[in-house]
């Protein structure tokens, strides 16, 4: 186990995610802005963690938002994140500090995540400069076990009279860009809709530790977190913690290499400026037409070949899952033999 | 360190109390249900709007404690602050 959790693997998932994590905090940074800015109205209640921290002044909250936003700028791109990392930390931590009120389970993830990035020395994949090194295992593997916690508490923590009956989901459906139809707002769907949810929460939580269910763990959080942000308003705070989450995904996937052979090519360049993991071999950055492909000691061809190699590739890795499914596998065979 | 706190908080305070638990992963699990807050002055009665008087209204903030004093330090002329279960004298 402990030469496992110390084993270095390629840095391109984690670089992917700390890219994502880095967008997110810039967005989140423009969250922050009107919650500090109104912390410092005389007529708002304060409610710090410690007594005697000074009042905010709105020249202190433009200074910090402004070091937050360059600071999730450099961590995104993979600039000193050694540096940007921490700074960032701070700031995100500093304003969970200030007042019970800036508190938001995303943002205290958000810390959790940029900790354990910088930890993982995310900046050696996905960067900038292009230059990739190997990361060392462990800070990867917590930043996996982050996934699963978040949703596996958020799961069981809605085993609950509230939750089960419907009452909670009845008031937080409503306010989202698609309004929720009334005629679905009973408490049978409701109460069903509940389990459902619980469900979807811990089948993501587990599936993603199981190569055969990953993909389906992929499309049921990607279905999560898009109905959340159709259905339920605060839209950008929940794009923000659905980004944090979906940015955890590709740390799931298999790091060993796809050795692709191509004998039609077509797609040309596509994989070159997509590849997540060891796709920049020269003789594969040219096509995406008739493919055999060697993973994890296994040869593809045809159909399965292409899914697997999307599954591995920006953007198409969080969706392409949806082509394991049954009708959706049978139409893709079907297309690839014509 | 990071499984000791990612482990034992939410533990701890799964099912501590109505209202939701802060570091603990418990997004919408209950009912966030505000209280509405009256002031009353000699001559008029006003309804607080909670967004007013605070930079975020959050479900694991204590507001029945904290706000009707709060009210009665900034509401010019308070005399008391009602809400659904109970009453604050200034």
């Amino acid at each position: 186990m402990l030469t496992w959790l110390t084993e270095r693997i390629p840095p391109r998932p984690v670089g992917l995610t700390r890219l994502l994590v880095g967008v997110a905090a810039v967005a989140r940074a423009f969250v922050a802005w009107p919650v500090l800015s109104k912390l410092t109205e005389p007529e708002t209640l304060r409610d710090p963690y410690f007594a005697g921290l000074p009042d905010l002044t709105m020249t202190a909250v433009a200074a910090f938002v402004a070091v937050w936003v360059l600071s999730g700028i450099a961590f995104a791109i993979g600039w000193k994140v050694g540096l940007s990392g921490p700074v960032l930390l701070l700031t995100i931590v500093a304003t969970m500090a200030l007042d019970r009120q800036a508190y938001s389970n995303h943002l205290y993830l958000m810390a959790w995540l940029v900790l354990l990035l910088s930890v993982a020395d995310a900046g050696a994949g996905l960067n900038w400069r292009r230059l990739d090194r190997e990361v060392v295992r462990w800070p990867v593997f917590l930043l996996m076990l982050q996934a699963t916690i978040v949703y596996g508490f958020s799961a069981v923590t809605k085993v609950n009279d509230e939750f089960l009956t419907g009452e909670v989901l009845a008031g937080v459906l409503r306010g989202g860009p698609l309004p929720f139809p009334d005629s679905l707002r009973t408490p049978a769907f409701l109460s069903a809709m509940a389990v459902v949810v619980i469900g979807v929460e811990l089948s993501i939580a587990l599936f993603l530790w199981s190569r055969h269910l990953r993909p389906y763990a992929f499309l049921l959080g990607l279905g999560l977190h898009v109905s959340i942000l159709l259905f339920i308003s605060d839209t950008a705070e929940l794009a923000i913690f659905g980004l944090e989450m979906i940015a955890l995904y590709p740390l799931f996937l298999s790091t060993s290499p796809l050795r692709v052979t191509v004998s039609k090519p077509s797609w040309r360049g596509r994989l070159a400026t997509c590849d997540v993991l060891e796709l920049v071999d020269a003789d594969i950055d040219a096509a995406m037409g008739d493919i055999t492909l060697e993973h994890d000691g296994r040869l593809s061809t045809g159909a399965r070949a292409h899914t697997i190699t999307l599954e591995h590739l920006v953007p198409w890795l969080w969706v392409a899952p949806a082509l394991r499914l049954p009708g959706v596998s049978w139409a893709h065979r079907r297309a690839h033999r014509q | 360190m990071f499984l000791v706190v990612q482990l034992s908080i939410p533990i701890l305070r799964f099912g501590d109390g109505d209202r939701a638990q802060r570091f603990a992963w418990q997004m919408f699990s209950t009912a966030e249900q505000s209280p509405v807050f009256v002031v009353h002055t000699q001559d008029e009665t006003m309804e607080i709007a909670l967004g007013d008087f605070m930079a975020r209204v959050r479900a694991d903030i204590d507001i029945v404690s904290l706000m009707p004093p709060h009210l009665c330090e900034v509401v010019p002329d308070a005399d008391r602050v009602t809400w659904e279960t109970g009453e604050h004298v200034c």
